[in-house]
């Protein structure tokens, strides 16, 4: 027993290479040597070298990329038959108008409360009473 | 040379005529006169001088100075107002972004954290409703929508309309007929002329089959729509198409939010920064096959490519579904001409 526990340790203070663990991408090791007609040999280095990240390919001129602010000013340019915020995509207590969380919550629950999951609406009440105490009864300015 | 052009070039402009009194301000002219401009019904007032501009044509590709159009200073030749058209971009980024990301506080994950694999039972857990929540994380879908005065947002179209002009970078054509719907003499074409590496084509009307089939391909030239007009429309920007300048060649991003996605007539996307001048690249005459005189417009035999859009549908924006079709007051008359805005 004694012996195992001994056995054990000295298996520890040996380096990870030759304990046969090995971790992500070769541990560290270096790969098999080069020949000596290769042009690298005797210049790679010794250990894995991290490259950094290659730039990633992104193309300009993708429809929504061209085509990006076309209709924002369809009201000046179309005698005010529609608004710019028509053209918002998003949730419905969202289009056209901007709050601060507080607002945000009573909106959501007034416009959508009724369409909401039970839990889904509880857990909204719970965040406006909290936000309406830290708002209105804490702090400097109240 | 002149042989081989399909037809004869209209007649130049010519000079401005004396001032109609009231001039109507979309009266449309017979044909004969150049098929340009609408006019005006904004006078220009003394102290200014009406800003001028080139007029060419796309049937062929010597066709780059045929007449010379005027245009009202009040919208192309004001101060070029650099720190308006960033508000506007930076505005045009913002207002339609709304945020998605959502993190739940203490409250809100309130016993969402399920055992499902026995480690009550095994463990003798305590029921522990409260896991997890982050207390000052981003909550719920947030909207940064905000709105500059209207006044500001008619400045940024004005002054991007302005600094292309001034840049050399706003051509103006009679109207968009090609003779062939071959994206390549659209390119050559852009090329030869020097236009820079993209071009934005705004046009008020329909357009012909074969600029839209051209453009469809490609995606560094863009086809927009100008939004129909109205009865009460703005009288401070006047109706004539024109072909947008080229924009920024890609080496620049940085700049482009420099630059509103405001356009002249109706929701144009401005080329990013006007403040480069556009790469010249080597030349070569687009070929323009050959018509016959009798019919100058007919489409020659030209192989079709296959759109490339994945579409297969010409690269024009849908115009939002909400949009009720304004019916034209005037009769459609391609390009009514008539001069632009005299002194009064």
């Amino acid at each position: 027993m004694l012996a195992l526990v001994r056995a054990a340790g000295r298996a520890l203070a040996l380096p990870a290479a030759s304990r046969g663990v090995s971790g992500g991408g070769g541990g560290g090791r270096p790969g098999p040597p080069l020949p000596l007609s290769s042009p690298l040999a005797g210049l790679a280095p010794s250990f894995r070298v991290r490259e950094p990240p290659k730039p990633q390919q992104v193309d300009r001129w993708t429809e929504k990329r061209a085509l990006f602010g076309v209709y924002d000013n369809v009201g000046i340019l179309g005698g005010f038959k529609m608004h710019p915020k028509d053209l918002i995509v998003g949730p419905k207590w969202l289009r056209g108008w901007r709050g601060n969380e507080l607002q945000r919550c009573l909106r959501k629950k007034r416009m959508v409360g009724d369409r909401m999951f039970v839990d889904d609406y509880h857990k909204l009440s719970k965040r406006i009473r909290f936000l309406y105490r830290r708002f209105n009864r804490t702090g400097k300015h109240r | 040379g002149a042989a081989e052009l399909p037809s004869p070039p209209p007649p130049p402009l010519s000079p401005p005529p004396p001032p109609l009194s009231p001039p109507a301000p979309l009266s449309p002219l017979s044909p004969s006169r150049s098929p340009l401009l609408r006019a005006c019904g904004v006078p220009v007032v003394s102290g200014s001088v009406a800003a001028q501009a080139w007029v060419g044509s796309l049937r062929h590709p010597q066709h780059q100075r045929l007449g010379l159009a005027e245009l009202h200073p009040d919208v192309f030749a004001i101060a070029p107002r650099l720190d308006i058209l960033h508000a506007v971009a930076t505005w045009q980024k913002n207002f339609k972004r709304i945020v998605s990301g959502a993190v739940g506080s203490g409250g809100r994950i309130w016993g969402e954290r399920g055992r499902f694999w026995g480690e009550g039972e095994r463990f003798g857990l305590p029921n522990r409703p409260h896991t997890g929540g982050i207390a000052h994380g981003p909550r719920g879908p947030t909207s940064y929508y905000y709105l500059l005065p209207m006044k500001v947002r008619v400045l940024g179209l004005k002054a991007a309309l302005t600094v292309k002009l001034m840049q050399d970078q706003l051509h103006v054509v009679d109207n968009l007929e090609m003779p062939t719907a071959d994206p390549r003499y659209l390119q050559d074409l852009a090329r030869y002329r020097h236009w820079g590496s993209s071009v934005l084509i705004v046009d008020v009307e329909e357009m012909p089959e074969n600029i839209e089939k051209a453009v469809a391909g490609l995606k560094t030239i863009t086809l927009i729509p100008v939004i129909g007009e109205s009865p009460k429309v703005s009288r401070s920007v006047p109706k004539m198409s024109l072909k947008q300048p080229p924009k920024c060649p890609r080496s620049v991003p940085e700049t482009s939010r420099s630059v509103p996605k405001a356009s002249p007539q109706s929701a144009l996307k401005h080329p990013q920064s006007a403040l480069k001048h556009p790469q010249s690249v080597p030349i070569s005459v687009p070929r323009v096959p050959k018509t016959s005189s009798k019919c100058p417009q007919s489409i020659p035999k030209v192989p079709q490519k296959p759109p490339q859009h994945p579409k297969g549908s010409p690269k024009v924006p849908k115009m939002p579904q909400t949009v009720p079709e304004a019916p034209q007051s005037t009769p459609k008359c391609p390009k009514a001409p008539q001069s632009s805005p005299k002194h009064p």
